[in-house]
C-alpha cells in the first residue's frame, strides 16, 4: 500500500507548553484513519499541523513523500482538504458559490473558474448529497446541511487526503451513519485517505481501518480497532471502567460504559 | 434576490455616466448644455474663453477628483469590511487619514508653498504623512512575522487616535491659520485641479487593481483565515497586499480631498445587498457606486448654498448618517455579513 | 475640540485674523510707472502684474470690500463675499460665497480682472494665479498695515490719488489721538481686557489689530504678553490682572447677548476692578477686527472709553476736553 502521509516524530509547542510530544505514524492510501482520545488529547493540532496551517517545532511531515512545508499553499490545497469542527458561512453566499471556493487552488490570478471546475463542483455535491441545495443560500441550512457543504468543498479540491476534525459531533444518529458511509464510501471509491478526529468511540469501531489513540500529546496506541478499543488500553487514558462486547452484525468491537456508583438497574420492562 | 452581476455593473456604469454629465452641466455659474457642449468640443472663440475656464479648468477637475476619490474610498472600505469580516470597518480604520491629516496640517500650519513637478505640498505632504502612519501600524501589529486582524486593528486605532490628537494640538496653536486646517480636514474639493487628479490618479487606479485581482482570496478570507488557509490562499501575504492596497487608495484619496467620511462605510454595504458579497462583484460595484456617490455629493456640495460651498465631508455624513441608520433597522442586511 | 469656538467665532462674525510671524511684514511699493502696467508686491511677498485700469473687481473679504468703496471704486466692484455688509450699497453686490470657502468657479464666471484676497483664500489665490488672473493678497498685522494696504490698493487700481487722501486723513485722525495719548502719564493708561468668548474665556494677545488698538488708544491690554495671538485665560489669570476695563463686542449680532449685568453676574467676577466701578463697554466687532478705514474709528472710539476726560464722545474727529 502507497503511504501517503507520514508523520515523523513531530512535536509541537505553543507557548512553550507542549501540546504533542514525540508522534509519529502513517497514513496510506484509501485507508480510514480516526484519531480518537480525549479532550485536550491534542487531536485538532494534529490535524492542523497535517493540514499546514501550523507548523511543528521539530520533526517533519511528509507528503508523498515531499516535506508539507516545501509545498507551496496552492500546491497543498490540491492535495489536502479539511473541514474544520466549527461551521462558520455566515455569508450570503449559495451553495455551489461556496463548494467553487474549493476549486481555488486549480485557478490562476485573475482566472475565473470554467466548465472543469462546475463539473468537478457538482460531482462533490453530488457526492455527499446537497447537489439539490445548489442555489440555496448557506445562510438558510440546516448544521449538518452545512458540514455537507463543507465536505463538498473539500472534495471539489480533488485531494489525496481528507481531514476532519469532529465530522458528526453535532449530528443526530441517522446523519452521523450517513457522514461515516460517505466516508468510507470516499476511500474505497476514490481511494481518497480520511483522516478523522472523533470522539465517539463505537462509531469508530464501526468504520474506521485504523485508530491512533492519543493521551496527553503522545501517541498511546495504534492499530486496528480490535487491537486498540479494548479495555486495557482504553482505561488509563479515558480514567474509567470500560467494557469490550461484540457488535451482533458487524463482529466489530463496541465499547460498553460501565456506571459508577449511581447505578441504575434495568430489569425486563425498564 | 441578487442581481445578475453584468447588468448591475452596467447599469452603475450608466448612472456613473449620467452623474457625471449633471456634475460637469451644474454649477454656481450659469452654463447652459450648450455652452458646456461648445466649451467641450469646438472651443470656441475668445469669448469663450471664461467658459472653456470653467468647464475645464474647474469643473472638469472636481469631477475626475470625485469619481476617483469616491471609488477609491468605496473599494478600500468594502476590502476593509471582508479582511476584518466587521460590516463598521471602514478606510479610517487602518489609521491612514488621520497620517494624512497630520502631513497635510503640518504643511497648511507651516505655510509650505513650494510645488513638486506642479503638485502642491499639502497633498504631498498628507500622503507623506498616511505612509508614514500605515508603515507605523504595520510594524506595531506585525506579530512573529504575521499580522493577526485584531492587532492591526487595535494598532490601526491607537495610531490614528495619537496622530489626531496631534493634528488638534496642531491646530491649537496654529491660531490664524486653523480655519485653513479646519476646511481641509472637513473634506471636499473646492479649488482643486489636474495636479491634485495627476497626484492621486496612479495610486487609485493601481490600488483598485491589485485589489479587484486579489477578489477571490477576500472571498476564501470570508469563512476565516484557516479556511482560507486551507483552501491554498498564502494568508499572510493575502492581508499584507490588501492592507497596502486599501491604505494606498485611503491616502491618496484623504491627500486630495481630506477626510470624506461614510463613502467606505456605506457604499459596499449597499452595493452588498443588492449583489452580495462575492467580492469579484462586490469591489468594482462598491468603485462604481462610490463615485456615483462622491460625484452627486459634491454637486449638492456646490449648489445647494451656491455660491457658497458646504464642505464635502458634511454632505456625505448628512446623507449617510441616516441611510446608515436605515441600513442598521433593517437587519438583513448585517446578518447578510456578519 | 472646545477650544475651536473661540477661534472660529471671529471667523464667523466675519473677522479678520493678523497672521503673525510667517507674514512677512508689508513691503513698501515698488516707486514705478505713473500709469499702468503695474507692479506690486502683495503682503504674501508675490509680485503681481495688473496690466490696465481694472473694471471688474472681485473682494474676497469684508474689509477689503470696505476700502474698495472708500477709494470710489464702487462701479467697479463685481463680487462680494456674503459678509461684505459695509457700506450698504455693498449688500447688493453679486456673490462669490462665503469668506471662508469662496467659490472658484463664481468668481472666474464674473470674468475679474483684479481680484483682492485675505490670507485666508490661498488656496483660491494659487489657483488664480494659475488661470492667470491677477490676485493682490492683503495680510495686515496692525493699524499701519491696514494704511500700507490702502496705498497698495490705490496703486493697483489707479486711485493713487484717492488713496492718498485717504490715509493722509486716516492717519491725521490716528495721530489726534496718539498725540493726546503721549500726554497722560503712563499710569493713567488702563489695563484693558478685550473678551473674544467667555466659554472658555478668550482673549486677544498680541498681533491682532484689537491689541492694536487698544495701545494706539492708550490703553494697556493685559494678554499682551501672551504667547499666542488668541490665548485662552483661566478666572484665575483674570483676577490675577485685575484689569481695569472691559471690552466686548457681544450684541452686536443678534447671536450672543451679554449685558453689563450678565457679566457682573458671573461667578467670582464680583471682585474685578472693572466690575466694581462698572467700567464694562461694548464696540463693534466690525470696528474693531476688520482692516479696513473704519478701524481707525475703532481707536477713536476706544480712547473715548478709556479716557473720558480727555476725549469728548463725539464724531470722527475728537476734540480735546477744553
Amino acid at each position: 500500500m502507497k503511504k501517503v502521509v507520514s508523520v515523523e516524530r513531530v512535536t509541537f509547542a505553543y507557548n512553550g507548553i507542549p501540546v504533542l510530544r514525540d508522534v509519529s505514524f502513517a497514513a496510506f492510501r484509501g485507508e480510514f484513519m480516526v484519531v480518537l482520545g480525549p479532550n485536550g488529547a491534542g487531536k485538532s493540532t494534529l490535524l492542523r499541523l497535517l493540514g499546514g496551517t501550523l507548523v511543528p517545532s521539530a520533526g517533519e511531515i511528509r507528503l508523498g513523500g515531499i516535506p508539507l512545508q516545501r509545498l507551496s499553499a496552492r500546491e497543498r490545497a490540491r492535495r489536502i482538504g479539511a473541514v474544520a469542527q466549527e461551521v462558520y458561512l455566515d455569508f450570503a453566499l449559495t451553495v455551489e458559490e461556496v463548494v467553487l471556493m474549493g476549486r481555488y487552488p486549480y485557478l490562476s490570478r485573475f482566472g475565473h473558474e470554467g466548465p472543469t471546475d462546475r463539473k468537478v463542483a457538482r460531482r462533490a455535491m453530488e457526492a455527499v448529497g446537497v447537489e439539490h441545495l445548489r442555489n440555496r443560500l448557506v445562510t438558510t441550512l440546516s448544521g449538518g446541511e452545512r458540514q455537507r457543504v463543507l465536505l463538498a468543498r473539500a472534495l471539489a479540491q480533488e485531494p489525496e487526503v481528507l481531514l476532519l476534525d469532529e465530522p458528526v459531533a453535532h449530528l443526530d444518529i441517522n446523519h452521523q451513519t450517513g457522514i461515516m458511509d460517505l466516508l468510507r464510501g470516499l476511500t474505497q471509491e476514490r481511494g481518497i485517505t480520511v483522516i478523522a478526529a472523533m470522539h465517539d468511540l463505537n462509531l469508530t469501531a464501526l468504520y474506521a481501518d485504523r485508530v491512533l489513540l492519543l493521551a496527553g500529546g503522545a501517541v498511546t496506541a495504534s492499530g486496528t480497532p480490535g487491537e486498540v478499543l479494548i479495555p486495557e488500553t482504553l482505561e488509563p487514558v479515558y480514567q474509567s471502567e470500560v467494557l469490550a462486547v461484540r457488535h451482533p452484525r458487524t463482529g466489530c468491537p463496541q465499547i460498553m460504559l460501565i456506571p459508577g456508583r449511581n447505578e441504575r438497574r434495568c430489569g425486563p420492562g425498564h | 434576490m441578487r442581481l445578475p452581476p453584468r447588468v448591475f455593473l452596467a447599469i452603475l456604469s450608466l448612472i456613473l455616466v449620467g452623474t457625471v454629465i449633471w456634475g460637469v452641466a451644474t454649477g454656481p455659474a450659469p452654463l447652459g448644455l450648450a455652452d458646456i457642449g461648445r466649451a467641450l468640443w469646438t472651443g470656441g472663440g475668445e469669448d469663450m474663453a471664461t467658459d472653456r475656464t470653467i468647464v475645464w479648468q474647474i469643473r472638469l477637475p472636481r469631477v475626475a477628483l470625485a469619481i476617483l476619490v469616491g471609488s477609491g474610498l468605496g473599494t478600500a472600505g468594502a476590502v476593509l469590511q471582508g479582511l476584518f469580516r466587521n460590516p463598521l470597518a471602514d478606510p479610517y480604520l487602518l489609521g491612514v487619514s488621520s497620517g494624512a491629516a497630520l502631513g497635510a496640517t503640518v504643511a497648511l500650519l507651516a505655510g509650505f508653498t513650494w510645488q513638486v513637478l506642479g503638485l502642491g505640498a499639502v497633498p504631498l505632504a498628507a500622503l507623506a504623512g498616511a505612509l508614514f502612519s500605515l508603515w507605523l501600524v504595520y510594524r506595531l501589529a506585525r506579530v512573529g512575522g504575521k499580522l493577526p486582524v485584531f492587532t492591526l486593528l487595535l494598532a490601526g486605532v491607537a495610531v490614528g487616535c495619537f496622530l489626531t490628537a496631534l493634528v488638534s494640538w496642531l491646530v491649537f496653536w496654529g491660531q490664524e491659520k486653523i480655519h485653513h486646517a479646519i476646511f481641509w480636514l472637513m473634506g471636499g474639493f473646492s479649488a482643486r485641479d489636474w495636479a491634485d487628479v495627476a497626484l492621486c490618479c496612479p495610486y487609485v487606479l493601481i490600488g483598485i487593481a491589485v485589489c479587484l485581482a486579489w477578489a477571490k482570496e477576500l472571498n476564501l478570507l470570508l469563512g476565516g483565515e484557516e479556511s482560507a488557509c486551507q483552501l491554498g490562499v498564502n494568508v499572510e501575504r493575502a492581508k499584507l497586499v490588501l492592507v497596502v492596497a486599501a491604505a494606498l487608495l485611503t491616502a491618496a484619496s484623504v491627500a486630495v480631498g481630506g477626510l470624506i467620511g461614510f463613502v467606505g462605510l456605506v457604499v459596499p454595504h449597499v452595493v452588498r445587498l443588492l449583489v452580495g458579497p462575492d467580492h469579484r462583484v462586490l469591489l468594482p460595484g462598491s468603485a462604481l457606486a462610490g463615485a456615483v456617490f462622491l460625484t452627486a455629493a459634491d454637486v449638492m456640495a456646490r449648489t445647494v448654498l451656491a455660491p457658497a460651498e458646504i464642505p464635502l465631508g458634511i454632505v456625505t455624513a448628512l446623507a449617510g448618517g441616516p441611510f446608515f441608520m436605515y441600513l442598521l433597522r433593517r437587519k438583513g442586511a448585517l446578518n447578510g455579513h456578519a | 475640540m472646545r477650544t475651536v469656538p473661540c477661534f472660529l467665532l471671529p471667523l464667523v462674525a466675519s473677522l479678520f485674523l493678523v497672521g503673525a510671524g510667517c507674514a512677512g511684514t508689508p513691503r513698501e511699493n515698488k516707486a514705478g510707472l505713473p500709469g499702468f502696467p503695474v507692479q506690486v508686491t502683495d503682503d504674501a511677498g508675490r509680485q503681481v502684474t495688473v496690466p490696465s485700469p481694472p473694471e471688474r473687481i472681485v473682494s474676497l473679504a469684508p474689509s477689503i470690500t470696505e476700502i474698495l468703496f472708500a477709494l470710489g471704486l464702487e462701479a467697479q466692484v463685481v463680487g462680494v463675499t456674503d459678509v461684505c455688509d459695509y457700506p450698504p450699497a455693498a449688500k447688493q453686490k453679486e456673490k462669490i460665497g462665503s469668506f471662508v470657502n469662496p467659490s472658484l468657479e463664481k468668481i472666474v464666471a464674473l470674468k475679474p480682472d483684479l481680484v483682492l484676497a485675505a490670507d485666508i483664500n490661498q488656496k483660491v489665490v494659487a489657483r488664480l494665479e494659475r488661470l492667470n488672473v491677477p490676485a493682490i493678497v492683503l495680510k495686515p498685522r496692525d493699524v499701519d498695515g491696514v494704511l500700507s494696504n490702502i496705498t497698495l490698493v490705490g496703486r493697483a487700481t489707479g486711485r493713487e490719488r484717492q488713496a492718498a487722501d485717504l490715509v493722509r486723513e486716516l492717519r491725521a485722525r490716528i495721530d489726534a489721538v496718539v498725540s493726546k495719548v503721549a500726554q497722560l502719564p503712563v499710569t493713567a493708561r488702563p489695563k484693558v481686557y478685550y473678551e473674544v468668548w467667555y466659554e472658555p474665556l478668550c482673549t486677544a494677545g498680541p498681533g491682532t489689530f484689537i491689541d492694536d488698538v487698544i495701545r494706539l488708544a492708550g490703553g494697556v491690554n493685559v494678554a499682551a504678553d501672551a504667547p499666542q495671538s488668541w490665548p485662552q485665560y483661566s478666572l484665575e489669570v483674570l483676577l490675577r490682572k485685575n484689569p481695569d476695563v472691559m471690552l466686548h463686542s457681544y450684541g452686536h449680532d443678534d447671536t450672543v447677548h451679554q449685558t453689563a449685568e450678565d457679566i457682573a453676574r458671573r461667578p467670582g467676577w464680583s471682585g474685578l476692578n472693572f466690575v466694581r466701578h462698572r467700567r464694562i463697554y461694548v464696540i463693534d466687532a466690525d470696528l474693531i477686527t476688520r482692516p479696513g478705514p473704519r478701524l481707525v474709528k475703532a481707536v477713536e472710539e476706544v480712547a473715548q472709553m478709556l479716557h473720558p476726560e480727555v476725549f469728548v464722545k463725539g464724531k470722527a474727529s475728537v476734540a480735546p476736553a477744553a
